[in-house]
This record gives structure tokens, sequence and C-alpha cells, in this order.
């Protein structure tokens, strides 16, 4: 810049002597950053550069964009058969049916009341930009409550599942324990797989190459803003724990000797236990979650287990990793 | 193009050397720069500044620091700071009572109740910073209202309070439940902090943001800049808990089946776990009443009253029994229900 050809530049720009880079002619002399000489003039690294890497973020761009509309298209176009949910996830993993345990326990649901379904893996998010979604006939519902309550109304089951009479204190007992596990230790299990443990979690994704690493990395921003938005976010890590270990003790005490978390018929509430239940026991290998299922509260394991037999025989040909 | 490209280069090059001719100038010779070079300077390193401040505290807190602080100089109350307090006396940091309520966040009606159930005396003390009065890191504070001073320290978030409290003085308000019972108690405090919470913060901050200046009471300055500040920040922090993605009917469902589950598993009892209250109570109650006085011609006050009216009745019965100085505190005038 100027001021190293000119010593007292403070004292020239008050006596008004240095003129502005405005005026081309001076541009010519200058051997600033800003004065990039046109195209035109000459091969300059500077304005290759620049040219290739506008060309390369439009074509990028472009490319997603195509896709994108194509994919839409696509959906839009495909035809479903009739009276068929078809349920919309991410891919299968190496040790359980799904990664997220909302769409584990949406397709739980599904094959514990014998709704006919199809599964369309590695589906586009949902317009809220969330997974699991459904299309039925003409509807379409997003986020699996609102799934949930939309299948028990159009398959007339007891809104939390259980047929038969179930008192109204049951039914509130369900709404609580769902949101137990839903809002409070599905956080907990998400720090402890994304930000504590990831990576044994890379290992467990059913991506290779650079997704494996950027796919956590991303995860793990997402998971603590929205911790931090929730407020569960502001504890420290030992205090999430804790709360992880409350959680699962209650859960543990309320469950007993019962074949299910509120009797002995299923419900709702299994199916938002069961799938975060499976994350700890089959995704989370030597954290302290796993620990604390498979040791001080096993009936949760055995549980678990009971569950998967009951409404997932075939999870050995489901999940990626076969024995 | 490159003539117009070249006008760019040349305004921006220009610009670079006007900068860099007023800092020259600022550390040579101050008393020759016109009030016009001063005006910019001083615009441009406030810019910098706030980048910093922006980068360093993140988008959302960036934000919140500054709602903070303009919040803390309009404040009231002496905060503990060092000596002066008593030791084994809790000092319990909230906003001030308003007309309609004691106060105003559902958490420090929770743990007031609480402490009135549990029969430990308090002081509240008036302030509306949600930070402690040392410097502490951000994250240990929790940044939640309502904070305690116990001895000199301070804590944040009412669940972790209600904990350390229950240790220190030797209480526990759920010691006559079963294990299972606590298990439903736990329950139904997620799902009341964790989900009804949320639909109060929609119904308060984004439907009726019109009667926000009325119920708090603040100067309408401050008012003006909580409003529209606030309004994106807790809409950010909607969309972050996943709750935000929802549209309105949406959480209004929520918020009616959530009010129901309460209002079944209360039934015909005096409080929720049986004859007597516990902790659940006072979580409870600490989200009902804002519904009850501080959401009037809301849907939820409908459903509180209306469609589920076992619930206002828990509710003026723990008022009754646990806030009989509720008229001193809100300072009811005489034409008021």
């Amino acid at each position: 810049m100027g001021v190293g050809r000119s010593g007292n530049l403070g004292a020239q720009v008050a006596k008004g002597k240095v003129t502005r880079h405005a005026s081309r002619s001076n541009m010519a002399n200058c051997n600033c950053f800003f004065c990039l000489p046109s195209p035109s003039e000459g091969n300059s690294w500077k304005s290759t550069a620049l040219c290739l890497l506008g060309g390369a973020a439009l074509a990028s761009a472009s490319i997603v964009f195509v896709s994108r509309i194509w994919e839409k298209f696509r959906q839009k176009n495909t035809v479903y058969p009739e009276d068929t949910v078809v349920l919309h996830q991410f891919q299968r993993a190496k040790h359980v049916p799904s990664l997220s345990p909302f769409c584990l326990k949406l397709e739980t649901f599904l094959r514990m009341h014998n709704i006919p379904y199809m599964t369309i893996l590695d589906s586009p998010l949902s317009s809220k930009g969330k997974m699991p979604w459904i299309q039925f006939n003409q509807s379409r519902v997003e986020d699996a409550t609102f799934s949930v309550m939309f299948l028990s109304e159009t398959f007339h089951i007891e809104v939390n599942g259980m047929s038969g009479s179930v008192t109204s204190q049951q039914k509130a007992m369900s709404r609580a324990v769902v949101s137990l596990v839903e809002e409070s230790l599905y956080w907990t299990v998400a720090y402890c797989r994304w930000v504590d443990h990831v990576d044994q979690t890379r290992a467990e994704l059913p991506y290779d190459g650079v997704l494996k690493f950027v796919v956590p990395w991303m995860m793990a921003g997402i998971i603590l803003r929205e911790m931090y938005a929730h407020g569960i976010g502001k504890n420290s890590r030992e205090e999430l724990y804790r709360i992880m270990e409350g959680d699962l003790k209650a859960l543990s005490d309320l469950l007993g000797e019962q074949s299910f978390i509120l009797g002995e018929r299923p419900c709702e509430a299994d199916c938002s236990l069961f799938g975060v239940l499976a994350q700890i026991m089959w995704t989370l290998p030597g954290t302290r979650a796993e620990a604390l299922v498979k040791g001080e509260y096993i009936n949760l394991a055995n549980y678990c287990i009971r569950m998967r037999e009951l409404f997932w025989p075939d999870w050995s040909r489901i999940v990626t990793e076969k024995h | 193009m490159s003539g117009s490209l070249g006008d760019v280069q040349g305004s921006l090059a220009a610009l670079y050397e006007n900068l860099q001719t007023l800092v020259l100038l600022l550390f040579t010779d101050p008393t020759q720069l016109s009030y016009g070079q001063a005006f910019v300077l001083v615009g441009v390193s406030v810019l910098l500044v706030a980048t910093v401040v922006w980068t360093f505290f993140g988008r959302q807190n960036g934000t919140m620091v500054f709602i903070n602080a303009v919040l803390r100089t309009f404040g009231t109350g002496q905060t503990k700071t060092g000596a002066g307090f008593t030791p084994g006396k809790v000092y319990v940091y909230g906003p001030p009572s308003v007309k309609a309520i004691p106060s105003l966040f559902p958490f420090s009606m929770k743990l007031e109740t609480y402490l009135r159930m549990a029969d430990i005396p308090y002081q509240p003390v008036h302030v509306w910073s949600t930070q402690g009065p040392k410097v502490c890191a951000y994250t240990s504070c929790n940044g939640k209202i309502p904070w305690i001073e116990y001895n000199g320290e301070a804590m944040g978030d009412s669940g972790l309070i209600l904990e350390f409290l229950n240790k220190e003085k030797d209480v526990d308000l759920n010691q006559s439940l079963s294990e299972a019972d606590k298990a439903v108690s736990r329950a139904f405090t997620k799902m009341v902090e964790e989900s009804t919470y949320w639909g109060l913060v929609q119904s308060r901050y984004m439907d009726n943001y019109g009667k926000l200046h009325d119920l708090f009471e603040l100067p309408w300055t401050v008012m003006f800049l909580v409003r529209s500040v606030g309004q994106r920040e807790i809409r950010q922090m909607m969309r972050g808990h996943g709750i935000g993605r929802h549209s309105k009917e949406e959480i209004e469902g929520i918020m009616e089946k959530d009010l129901k589950a309460i209002s079944s598993f209360l039934g015909a009892k005096p409080y929720l776990m049986g004859d007597e209250p516990t902790e659940v109570d006072a979580a409870v109650f600490g989200q009902l009443s804002e519904i009850v006085w501080t959401a009037p011609d809301s849907y939820l006050h409908r459903i509180v009253t209306v469609d589920y009216p076992n619930l206002l009745v828990y509710c003026n019965r723990i008022k009754d029994r646990y806030w009989s100085d509720w008229d001193q505190l809100t300072k009811k005038s005489k034409k008021d229900k």
C-alpha cells in the first residue's frame, strides 16, 4: 500500500496532497491487493483463481439444486399402494433397525398393531426437516408423535395403543412416561452418542468415506445447539449423566416385574422407551449408559430383549451387520 | 463489465485508504480530526467490538447477554455480594411480583412453593438478571431464573436447587412414596416442565404479545427492547427445542393432551400423589398457576377452568394453603376480582 512508499502519509493527507485510488491512472501503478488487473490484461493468477472458485461454487450449487428438484418430482409422481402406510426414514444401521429413536418408535408402533406398511429408506427429510414422516393414501403426516395420533385415529386404536379397558389414569401415566423418555432421557443419550462417544458412534454409522466424519461433526453441533435451546444443554456433563441415571432408575422402578411399562399390555410408551433403550443396548458399547441398563437396571435390558423378540423377529435380517 | 468492476475495486480501495488515513491521523495528530471523521472511527470500532462479542458468545447468547445487561441496569433490589449474608439462609433471586401473580416465571413459583411446603424460610431478592452476582462462568450458573444464593454461593436450575436443599436441610417431601410412585412423579414433572411449559411460552410471548407490557409492569423503554429482541430469541429457542417447528394448532393439541393427562391422573384426589402434597405438586402448580392467573382469555385458561375444572380447584387449594400472603404480595387493588 501507499504506506510503505511514503513515510509521513498523515502529513500528506493533512496537506491534501495524496489522491485516492478511484482514478484509474493511479491503479495501474498500485501493487495493493484490491487493484486486481482485469482479466483482459493478462494472466494474473488471482483472477484465474477467482474465476475457477466462482465456477466451482456455481456448478456445485446447481447440481445440488437440480438433484433436489428431481428428487421432489420423483417423489410426487411415485404411486404407492393403497391403504399402506409409507414410512420414510433413515438407512438401516449395523446393530439396530434405525439409529433414530423416533424412527424406531414409529416402526415398532406399526408392527405392534399389525398396520400394513412399507419403508422408504434414505428418504428426503419432511418439510419440518425431520425424520420420520409417513404417507397414507392422500395424507402426509410429519413427526412421530403426530403420526401415532393419526394412525390411532385412522385404524381405531385406543389412543395409547392399549385395546380393551384402560383407565384414564393409565392413559395419563402413559403420556407422562413418553415425556420422560422423549424430552429428557433422549437428550442425555443423544449427548452420550454424538458428543461424548463420537468415535464409537462413527463405527456404527452406515456411511463410508468422508461422510463418516462430516455427519458426526454436524450432528454434534446440531445436538448441542438444540440441547442448549431446550434448556437441558445448560447442564454440565456430570449433571447430564445424573439426569440419565435418574430417568433410567425411574423407568426401571416403574417397570418392576411387569412385562410392559404400564402393565401386561403394550402401549405407545413402550414404543418410545424401546426406541431409546435399543440405542443404549446395541449402539453404545462401553458407555455409562450401557453399563446402567445392563447392570443396575437389568430389568430394562430384559424388557428390551423381550420387545425385540415380540415385535422384531426379523431383526437379524434387517440390521446390516450379519453375524 | 470490467468498467464497473474497476469502479467497485476503486471505491473499495478508496474506502480502505480513507480508513487508514483516519487511523493514522488519530495516532499522529488527533486534534486534526473533524467531527465526521471521529464519528466514522467510533462507528467502525463499535462494529469491530460487536463482531468480536457476537463471535465469542454465539448468535443466541450474544443477544441474551445484551438483554441481561439491560435488565440488570434497570433491575431493582440489592444483591448479597460477598459479606452481608446470613449463613444458612436461602436468598431467592427472581423477578418482582406483579399484580397478576407473585412471580411471572413458572420455575420461580415452583421453587417458592417447594420452600413453603418444606417450611424452609427464605428471603426473596427481586432482580431481573439471570446471572449470579459474582462473576460465575456462564455455563455453571445455568443462566436460568430463579437462582439462589446460599452461604455466599450462587446456584441455578430449580431441579438442582431442590436436590441441593433436600440434602442440606434434610427435607424429603417424597418420603411417603413408593419407588414406582416416585418414578411416576418424575415422569409428570418432566412432562409439565419440558412439554407443557413451552405451550405456555408460546401463548404468552407469541400469541398474546400485546399483553406483555401490562403483565410485566416494566418501564416501557425496557419493555420495548425486551420485546423486540426477546421474541426472536424465543422463536429460536423453540425451534431448537423442536416444538417450534409445529404449527400453532399442533402446539394447542399437545397442550390439551398434557393438561388432560394431569387432570385424569389427579382425578378427585386432593394432590397428585394422594392426600399430601409432594414435590411434583410444586412443579405442576408452578406451571398451572401461570396459566390460571396470568393468561386470562387464552385457550389455556379455558382448558383449565372449563374443560378440566379439577385443575382450577387444585390450584386454588395449593394457593390457599401455601400462599396465604398472595394478596399482600401482589398488592391487589380493591377492584380486582
